[in-house]
């Protein structure tokens, strides 16, 4: 660890850092989520219309921690419906009624909706338009979720799709495939595995994938 | 920038090379972290963290004035402040690097101020499509091919 006193001076500045004028900070910095991610939105869509920085190589740094925040807040709303059917019928009747119960929350106005995977049905989510994605269960989008291909071909061949990411919903399962949009966003609460009969809602959640809660595979007991 | 196919995975010298710079920050030791790596609650945290990242490899500044910045924020944050109440380790990276690009001439924050507001009162759905309540395709059993819902 490095502290601040130690912090290394490898850039071209004599003191070490550049000169700081005071710093009055206090009461003026945005204090809620939703005014500080207003903020952050906004800072990037100036940096990227001044040419400052391409959107892509945000992109591509978001994407080395997009795993980081989300997918497991997806994964803990699955295991408890599995294990708690009470909560699933309020899963798939009201999901943001049903994630605000365990303290998932999300943007004001936007409805989420979940789609269950049965024997006979297997659900898939794209957004035909842009990247809307469920970010507060699943958090940032994979970046091959905003590509036109993604979008384009799983609404053409959704089989597919799957099949890319090693997936066959098998042959006599009907695929339906959802159209996320701003203020409505679908995700997938995937069948639960053969084999996990009798354990706990943390085993469980582990055993689930980003990829499975949008529809591409299916949650599977590691061999 | 090429697309990279679907499963693309990102490379570990890539993880590598930001582990080091978040190794590299002052108070170190008050980012989130979960088992060891570096964690996010919030998806804007990562955005703040990949702006700041990716400037930083593009060369817009150095990575010790990010530091500096950072120091300095902190430190105002800690002397008004009595209590962990309302300690945000992003908040700080996020007033940090705005004031770095202030200072380097790459924002200004009065534009700032005006673009926050105006995303603020843009309501969710206004550059985007209305809500599908219905698939948009349907492949039904034992077949190929998709049938769009027209």
């Amino acid at each position: 660890m490095t502290t601040p006193a130690e912090a290394p001076n490898s850039g071209g500045h004599t003191d070490g850092f550049p000169s700081q004028g005071p710093h009055p900070v206090a009461g003026t910095f945005p204090r809620s989520d939703a005014e500080v991610a207003a903020r952050v939105k906004a800072m990037e869509s100036i940096l990227v219309e001044k040419n400052l920085i391409a959107s892509d190589a945000i992109d591509y740094m978001s994407s080395v921690f997009e795993n980081e925040v989300g997918p497991h807040l997806g994964a803990k709303a699955t295991a408890r419906a599995w294990v708690d059917p009470e909560f699933k019928l309020l899963l798939l009747a009201d999901a943001t009624a049903a994630c605000h119960q365990i303290d998932i929350g999300g943007i004001q106005g936007e409805e989420m909706i979940v789609l269950e995977n049965t024997e006979d049905v297997h659900n898939i989510v794209v957004c035909t338009l842009c990247s809307c994605y469920p970010w507060p269960v699943l958090g940032l989008p994979p970046n091959w979720y905003k590509y036109p291909a993604y979008r384009a071909r799983t609404v053409r061949d959704p089989r597919g799709v799957m099949a890319e990411f090693g997936f066959d919903p098998g042959p006599d399962v009907e695929v339906k495939v959802w159209d996320s949009s701003a203020e409505l966003r679908y995700w997938v609460l995937p069948r639960r595995p053969e084999g996990t009969e009798g354990w706990g809602e943390e085993e469980l959640a582990a055993l689930v994938t980003r990829d499975s809660l949008i529809g591409l595979t299916d949650v599977s007991v590691p061999e | 920038m090429t697309i990279p196919p679907m499963n693309e995975v990102v490379p570990p010298e890539v993880r590598e090379r930001l582990d080091r710079l978040v190794d590299e920050l002052p108070y170190n030791e008050e980012i989130p972290r979960r088992s060891g790596d570096v964690a996010f609650n919030h998806a804007w945290e990562i955005r703040a963290f990949a702006i700041a990242t990716a400037m930083h490899d593009d060369g817009a500044f150095d990575w010790p004035e990010f530091q500096g910045e950072l120091i300095c924020s902190i430190q105002a944050w800690e002397s008004d402040n009595d209590t962990t109440a309302g300690w945000s380790y992003y908040d700080r990276w996020m007033e940090a690097l705005e004031r770095l690009l202030q200072a380097k001439g790459m924002l200004d924050t009065a534009e700032l101020d005006r673009r926050t507001a105006e995303v603020l009162s843009t309501p969710a759905n206004s550059h985007h499509h209305p809500p599908a309540r219905e698939p948009v395709a349907v492949v039904p059993p034992r077949a190929g091919e998709g049938r769009p819902n027209e």
